[in-house]
């Protein structure tokens, strides 16, 4: 897609070239007859020896008629009528305005013709950096590498645009608009990651979605506490809740809400004998929803990592915590999202949120999961290659 | 989208990374550029009047929409000269033309939205701009080729055929006020659609798993 083939080489140097059509620029800009036809003729005669290619491109029956036409009308509705022509009455004022318009024109013309043949030339973008603008040529030249993508989204936006009703095509033709513009934003984000793993995430980049998978009393909580002790000694902030289940004797009784950043415990659902929210045998306090939303909000604010324990039933039928993480939106400034989710919930809460980035068995060494997955590989692996589906 | 994503890491052989700035700049004014290229062409070709003023209104939804995601002043320009280098590829003819007017394009919506990015009275400002433009570059064009004969050969004409259709004075000042009220709508709501578009992009992009389905 680079410029060198689309365009026919060039004969020789074009500087010299460049230097006639700024002297027969300022030749013709007093505006009189005989100065712009002697500029019209340098500019020609410059064309048949540096540039051919330019001199055929004249050869548009278009322009000359339009030009001839206006011509025309000039000697007919400019001054007075004082010369017949073939039965009409014209105005040698306007005749000879309209000559100056002919000649004028083909002369603006040419110069156009031969400039845009030169802006065309590769070394458009060498110019562009020496003049100092390294970064627009360098982004010309990332534009130019991006067209393909660009052309086969377009195409697939566009494809799926077919409608039979005009009104209907209109609005899948908008809604294609839109889908090509929110590819273009994502593939700009993509590529403007930065390579530094540890540096903030863009605010228009999700998070990475890493997720404990394991059936009830698997050991989830317990990873994501060691996994949260494993960053802060790394000198990463972690927010986020966990909720650790109350047992008596032997037996689970309910659950208890702990702020991850303050230690901060508070009741949160209790064993009940009637069958509760989505048929679990517990009663869950609905201000610890509120509490828990509320931590969530201000910590995702804060932390790189935000934690968040036992997404089971309830965030799989849409309530429990899955409302508090999908309202974070533009507040959350958290890179990583480190969810413990129930085996029997992954896949429909992973297409929920979009699908998981890394999916790990309660029990995973911490360490190794902080130097594979969650600090590795920011670039590639958190948003789209490496996105596993659930 | 994931397979055969283009690095920026080295764009031009030099080994230097394009900062985030330059890298949107980039993906939005090969947006720009292609629409220009394949869209602007088929349009130029159909010689409909007034394809000018919808590629601007195109344009300006875009700018505006990518001024709502990124707040940096001079990114509409950059971006604008990035696609005006863009056009270049394009294989019709003369092409300083529609060139000029991406870069005219871009320098206006730079200079309405720095003060207030996300206003979408700036927004339909930029929009108004935009479409006057567009729509009278056409005679800035005509001028720079024909010198100002051409401006009093078509007011010649004006009171020419408002003298053959009998029409009172001043009835084409109506006219052209019309045309301008017209425009004006046109850019204002691109420029309303460019602050909505921005807003809805920025929400998908937010939201985990919601830029999956349109």
């Amino acid at each position: 897609m680079r410029t060198a083939g689309a365009t026919p080489r060039i004969q020789g140097r074009q500087w010299p070239a460049g230097l006639v059509a700024l002297g027969c620029l300022a030749v013709q800009i007093p505006g009189g007859v005989p100065a712009t036809a002697l500029a019209l003729l340098v500019w020609l005669v410059t064309l048949l020896l540096a540039d051919r290619t330019a001199l055929r491109a004249l050869w548009l029956p278009r322009f000359w008629l339009v030009s001839l036409l206006l011509a025309s009308l000039s000697g007919l509705l400019l001054g007075q009528h004082d010369v017949r022509l073939g039965g009409l009455a014209l105005s040698r004022t306007g005749l000879e305005a309209g000559l100056l318009m002919v000649l004028r024109g083909g002369f603006m013309f040419a110069l156009a013709s031969w400039a845009s043949r030169r802006l065309r030339e590769p070394g458009a973008q060498r110019l562009a950096e020496c003049l100092g603008a390294r970064s627009l040529g360098q982004a010309f030249a990332a534009a130019v590498d991006l067209l393909p993508e660009l052309q086969r989204l377009f195409t697939a936006d566009l494809a799926s645009a077919g409608e039979k009703n005009a009104r209907g095509r209109v609005r899948r033709l908008a809604r294609a608009f839109s889908a090509l513009f929110y590819h273009t934003a994502s593939l700009a984000e993509q590529m403007s990651r930065p390579v530094d793993n540890v540096s903030r995430r863009s605010p228009l980049v999700r998070p990475r979605l890493v997720a404990v998978v394991g059936s009830p009393g698997s050991g989830k909580t317990t990873s994501l506490l060691a996994l949260a002790s494993s960053l802060r000694r790394r000198g990463i902030t972690v927010g986020g809740v966990v909720q650790p289940a109350q047992y008596r004797q032997g037996r689970k009784t309910g659950y208890r809400l702990r702020d991850i950043a303050s230690g901060e415990e508070i009741d949160f659902a209790r064993r009940s004998s009637a069958a509760g929210e989505q048929g679990l045998p517990f009663r869950f306090d609905p201000a610890g929803w509120e509490w828990s939303r509320d931590r969530l909000r201000r910590q995702s604010r804060r932390a790189r990592v935000l934690l968040v324990d036992e997404l089971g039933l309830l965030e799989a039928g849409g309530g429990g915590h899955l409302q508090a993480l999908l309202s974070l939106g533009a507040a959350n400034r958290a890179d990583v999202w480190l969810l413990a989710v129930r085996a029997d919930c992954a896949e429909v809460l992973g297409r929920m949120l979009g699908g998981f980035d890394a999916m790990l068995q309660p029990g995973c060494d911490p360490e190794h999961v902080l130097r594979q997955i969650i600090l590795a590989d920011g670039g590639q692996a958190g948003n789209c290659a490496g996105r596993a589906k659930a | 989208m994931e397979a055969g994503i283009p690095t920026l890491a080295e764009p031009s052989g030099s080994g230097r990374r394009l900062s985030a700035f330059w890298t949107r700049a980039a993906c939005f004014g090969a947006l720009w550029g292609v629409g220009e290229v394949t869209l602007g062409a088929f349009l130029h070709a159909l010689r409909l009047p007034f394809a000018g003023v919808l590629m601007a209104a195109l344009a300006v939804i875009m700018l505006v929409a990518q001024r709502q995601l990124y707040r940096r002043r001079g990114l509409s320009l950059a971006t604008g000269l990035v696609a005006a280098l863009v056009k270049t590829l394009s294989p019709g003819g003369v092409i300083l033309g529609p060139m000029a007017a991406i870069l005219v394009e871009a320098t206006l919506v730079e200079l309405c939205l720095p003060a207030w990015p996300g206003s979408v009275v700036a927004a339909m400002a930029a929009g108004s701009l935009c479409s006057l433009w567009s729509a009278f570059q056409q005679l800035f064009t005509q001028y720079l080729l024909y010198g100002r004969n051409i401006i009093e050969l078509y007011l010649a004409m004006l009171r020419r055929a408002s003298g053959w259709l009998n029409l009172p004075a001043g009835a084409g000042w109506w006219v052209l006020g019309g045309v301008i009220a017209l425009l004006v709508v046109v850019g204002t709501t691109s420029g309303w659609l460019g602050v909505r578009l921005g807003v809805v992009s920025r929400q998908r992009l937010q939201t985990p798993g919601a830029g999956e389905s349109w």
